[in-house]
């Protein structure tokens, strides 16, 4: 048996496929990750503290092994479906009735869109907290806010494709919005509609950027994402302290000015062929522990897949996806709903006019994301409480008064969901101003950055909204209590 | 060389990653596996296997398990034979109701499917869902007691007229309950308020009440079932309990009459069905518009008049928000005085503002001829003329003709027949009507068109030889029947009047408490001074001192309603 294996990997039919031999030594297996289209994301060797989970929760890598999941899932669903009316809704009946694990398949695909969704948000939200986005990875930063956008795109054209009650009500919702840009918005809709009504065309369009535009949109941007951080080398590491590795030189990246015009700065990790070597770890020039990618980094790789996997088809087993009634554009229900993404914006249409909630202040966060490499925003930390901290902290709660007021005046309620993190972020900003003694919490509160408790109100504003757009909001956008009277 | 920490550290992590791959890997086929192999017991498989059993013992050949499903349109997929084996063709087999032949019905199944009949959800493979008993389907199955519905839902032209049954020849045998629910709806006055079909008053429209939508119905004070038939029963059994605001009067139906309305209730239904699917009685009913009720005068009243009215005209004092009264239009003291143009506007326009809609084509859907016939119905409550022979074979007292004189005849032609504001000289040398018997007999019968003078049937033979007696012996009075004008009333006494006396009844504005509410404008500009005048004299009570009112009051109060009819015909031509 042994024998005829050996035999096969030695056959000219094996070489021609894979042109090293089996990657049970480091040679092998730095060729393996070489010349591998797969693999060679990866450079040969990465540093031990690069591939711990609790470095990045690889949460990058589950996004695209989400979209991986719903690219096969959601070629198997295109088998099946016929983006048209009425069979669009009876083709979701045949999932659940006739289909071979149909129902299985669209719970998959529905419930790993959502997965992503969250996930690219949290890959966001800690890319931003880690600084990930210094130089030179600013574009690569806006090339993920682009990400993140065509990722709520292609959830969200496809949340029409099932053509009940909550698809086709979710899309006149977030089409209505759209129609609220002044100017070219009624164009827009009409473009996005290919008619006045949500009807045929529209689910046709719809169908059409879901299946093949956007996926296509997203996997050349997955894959110039990930291209980006390779030539940048790897993750981004922050540096160690200086008692912990003796170092000579800055890392790349981190401490090291860029100068005008300088060439970008080069990973220290060589594509260099590890020569037969039995040790696994080595040191790289900064004295800093190295692993070979093959098999450390792809196994844990692999197990965080798994593990993905795992969850999403239990879910898938264990949770249908609803499906309401047939789309009926006779009867509106209420409250009529966007995805749980699109909630946070849903309610804040109820404070805003529609052109500010609608379009104003998303279009807002998506620039106010896009520009924040090109502020050194976050990176720079000085210490915000070190001089006049009683000016500093009167300021502070000035601004806070002050936004307060906007949000009270600006809007036609107070927005509490706003307002509240506003008031937490900014309480717990001051503690850093407290006099601290030892422990960590009080150094790590005074060397956060404006825009770190900027963002963080963002963050929390944006859950918050979010949570009562889902959970406490009932017929007519009426505050409800989700224990009292269920979920809408 | 790295340091042996660090390797011995990458080494146990790798054999911990080693691990957690294995038993995830075995992990996910395992899961992937579940939902495939969970297709394997599904119901209707069982079902299919079961029958292989019960065949095998029958000596009969096994099935082979697959879905088994028609598809008689494009869009309509009904897989109800996967399980309900027998229904699909297959062989009976003893032991389970599933595997029982589909009754004897007119219509081949295979052609029309299950669902366009049963209702349910066709795609579904599990009971609960093909029953539609799933949030997401509002077409549940048709209760066992109400199938019948099915029947009408294509069928909906049968026509049905009393006395119970179907008319014009169609067997329609099939579905008793059905029929009997369409006959009851048109009987008991339904179609006075709910519209079906474009026909009816303007209520609630029932035109596709049986596709109302269980999600859009309000079911906290339905006793029973979250259904639409439990909806119905309560709608039919006590409408307030329903809907406190609800304006339906209490029907008050026997037991054994609700089950077929429900039936028929939840026959309506405005869904399309492809053109080649149509009965007969569809195609006359919805292309050449031929009436599934019958059109003679008193079916026509029963089923749009009865409920306001009352099944014999008596009227009815209707509840609900505002109280109103529907005025008495059966009795022979309506028909006397109302002439056939009144009532024809009456029921061609309506009363706006009051629960009395339009019955014209365009708006409730009757057709001039069918007006004509309620209002021939109508006259025809009307008693038949005692003939002239029997009066002129009648013994003349004229004691009895002066006393029936004075109740009858003085209200409007004063107490010797000297003619006062509202009725002319009887007395009087030159009036030629009292020249003659006949002619005297001939006002009393048939009255004098377009005056107050309406007829008075009511009178048998010996009184009208009398009467007629009494007019011919007056005593002539001076003064010419020629020159005699009815008197011009005095709106501003009216006005006075009616606050002081008619309102108690009448409403003081509008609204009619205990009596219709006659102080509306499109009332009045309707209705000719003759029948208001002869109204408040005839219609009342004399008896009653407060209701027996003088000429000229009576005048008085004519013109006090007639300011109002100016005034909102002057409103209407704006």
């Amino acid at each position: 048996m042994r024998r005829i294996g050996r035999s096969l990997l030695r056959s000219r039919v094996w070489r021609s496929i894979a042109r090293h031999g089996f990657p049970d030594s480091n040679r092998n297996r730095s060729l393996a990750v070489l010349t591998n289209f797969f693999l060679h994301f990866h450079p040969v060797k990465v540093r031990l503290r690069a591939i711990r989970f609790t470095r990045t929760f690889y949460l990058g890598g589950l996004s695209a092994a989400c979209f991986l999941i719903l690219t096969m899932s959601g070629v198997l669903l295109m088998f099946y479906y016929r983006p048209a009316v009425p069979q669009a809704y009876s083709d979701m009946k045949d999932f659940a009735f006739v289909v071979s694990s149909g129902m299985f398949l669209r719970n998959l695909h529905r419930w790993t869109a959502h997965a992503m969704v969250g996930l690219v948000f949290a890959h966001m939200a800690w890319t931003f907290l880690r600084g990930a986005y210094r130089p030179p990875r600013e574009f690569n930063w806006v090339i993920g806010v682009g990400l993140l956008v065509a990722t709520l795109l292609l959830s969200y054209t496809g949340y029409l494709l099932p053509w009940d009650q909550l698809a086709y009500w979710a899309v006149t919702v977030g089409t209505n919005m759209v129609a609220a840009i002044p100017g070219v918005g009624g164009e827009i809709k009409l473009l996005l509609l290919g008619g006045h009504t949500i009807d045929d065309s529209a689910l046709l369009r719809f169908y059409v950027l879901h299946c093949v535009v956007l996926p296509s949109v997203l996997a050349l941007g997955v894959g110039l994402h990930i291209w980006r951080v390779r030539k940048d080398g790897g993750i981004h590491l922050p540096a160690l302290p200086m008692d912990d590795v003796a170092r000579t030189t800055p890392l790349p990246g981190e401490e090291a000015p860029v100068e005008e015009g300088a060439a970008p700065p080069t990973d220290t990790v060589r594509l260099v062929i590890v020569e037969d070597d039995t040790a696994d770890v080595t040191l790289d020039a900064s004295n800093e522990p190295m692993v070979m990618t093959f098999p450390h980094l792809l196994l844990r790789e692999v197990v965080a897949f798994l593990a993905l996997a795992v969850l999403l088809v239990v879910a898938s087993l264990v949770f249908d996806a609803p499906l309401g009634g047939i789309a009926d554009p006779a009867r509106t229900p209420n409250p009529a709903k966007a995805p749980w993404y699109f909630l946070g914006v849903q309610e804040l249409l109820r404070y805003f006019a529609p052109v500010v909630a609608g379009v104003v202040l998303p279009s807002l966060c998506i620039i106010a994301l896009a520009v924040i490499p090109y502020f050194q925003v976050n990176i720079e930390r000085p210490a915000l409480w070190a001089a006049s901290p009683l000016r500093r902290l009167a300021l502070l709660w000035l601004a806070v008064a002050a936004l307060t007021g906007a949000f009270r005046i600006g809007a036609s309620g107070m927005v509490w969901s706003i307002a509240v993190p506003l008031w937490i972020v900014a309480a717990v900003m001051s503690a850093g101003a407290l006099p601290w003694r030892g422990g960590k919490l009080g150094p790590w509160l005074q060397t956060r950055s404006l825009p770190f408790w900027i963002f963080a109100w963002f963050l929390l504003s944006a859950v918050a909204l979010t949570v009562v757009g889902a959970l406490f909001r009932g017929p007519s956008w009426h505050f409800t209590l989700p224990w009292r009277d269920g979920i809408y | 060389m790295a340091t042996p920490d660090a390797e011995r550290a990458a080494s146990v992590s790798l054999r911990r990653l080693g691990i957690a791959f294995a038993i995830l890997s075995v992990a996910l086929l395992g899961v992937l596996a579940i939902a495939p192999a969970a297709a394997h017991f599904s119901e209707w498989r069982a079902v299919q296997q079961r029958y292989n059993v019960l065949a095998r013992e029958a000596k009969l050949d096994p099935i082979e398990v697959r879905v088994r499903q028609l598809s008689p349109s494009a869009d309509v997929v009904d897989r109800c034979g996967s399980c309900h084996l027998g229904a699909a063709g297959i062989a009976p087999v003893d032991g389970d109701p599933l595997f029982a032949p589909h009754p004897a019905i007119p219509h081949d199944p295979t052609r029309f499917g299950c669902t366009v009949c049963h209702g349910g959800q066709g795609r579904a493979l599990t009971m609960r869902a093909a029953h539609g008993r799933e949030s997401n389907w509002d077409e549940p199955l048709l209760p066992r007691q109400h199938y019948e519905a099915g029947c009408g839902v294509c069928h909906s032209g049968i026509t049905v007229s009393e006395p119970g049954g179907v008319a014009s020849g169609q067997a329609f045998a099939g579905a008793p309950g059905l029929v009997e629910g369409k006959r009851l709806a048109t009987r008991l006055g339904c179609r006075g308020c709910h519209r079906i079909g474009g026909v009816g008053g303007d209520g609630p429209d029932l035109s596709d009440i049986g596709s109302r939508k269980v999600s859009d119905l309000d079911f906290s004070n339905v006793r029973g079932g979250r259904t639409l038939v439990d909806w119905l029963r309560e709608e039919l059994t006590d409408p307030s309990r329903l809907d406190p605001h609800s304006r339906m009067p209490n029907p008050s139906l026997e037991a054994s009459q609700i089950d077929p309305l429900i039936t028929y209730l939840l026959s309506l239904r405005t869904r399309e069905i492809p053109v080649a699917f149509w009965p007969r009685d569809r195609v006359q009913g919805l292309l050449l518009r031929e009436r599934d009720f019958g059109v003679d005068g008193r079916t026509l009243f029963d089923a749009f008049c009865s409920a306001c009215h009352g099944s014999r005209g008596e009227g009815r004092v209707l509840g609900g928000n505002a109280v109103e009264v529907a005025p008495a239009i059966g009795g022979a003291s309506f028909v006397a005085i109302a002439s056939d143009a009144f009532l024809r506007r009456t029921l061609r326009e309506g009363r706006p503002d009051h629960r009395m809609p339009p019955w014209g084509a365009s708006d409730s859907g009757l057709r001039p001829e069918e007006i004509t016939a309620i209002i021939g119905y109508l006259r025809g409550l009307h008693p038949v003329p005692t003939s002239f022979d029997d009066v002129s074979a009648s013994e003349i007292d004229l004691a009895r003709g002066r006393s029936v004189f004075q109740g009858t005849c003085t209200p409007c032609h004063g107490d010797r027949g000297e003619g006062s504001a509202i009725g002319p000289p009887l007395a009087a040398a030159d009036n030629p009507v009292t020249l003659r018997e006949s002619a005297i007999y001939g006002t009393l019968m048939n009255g004098v068109e377009d005056t107050a003078m309406g007829t008075f049937r009511t009178l048998d033979a010996g009184t009208l030889r009398a009467l007629i007696g009494a007019v011919q012996t007056l005593d002539r009075v001076p003064g010419s029947r020629k020159d005699w004008r009815p008197r011009r009333g005095d709106p501003a006494r009216g006005a006075d009047l009616f606050a002081r006396v008619c309102a108690t009844c009448h409403g003081a504005r509008s609204e009619g408490r205990r009596a219709p509410a006659i102080q509306d404008p499109h009332f009045v500009a309707m209705a000719p001074d003759s029948f208001l005048t002869a109204s408040i004299v005839r219609r009342h009570d004399r008896s009653r001192d407060e209701l027996r009112r003088s000429p000229d009051e009576v005048s008085d109060l004519v013109a006090y309603l007639r300011s109002l009819g100016v005034k909102g015909e002057a409103k209407g031509a704006d």
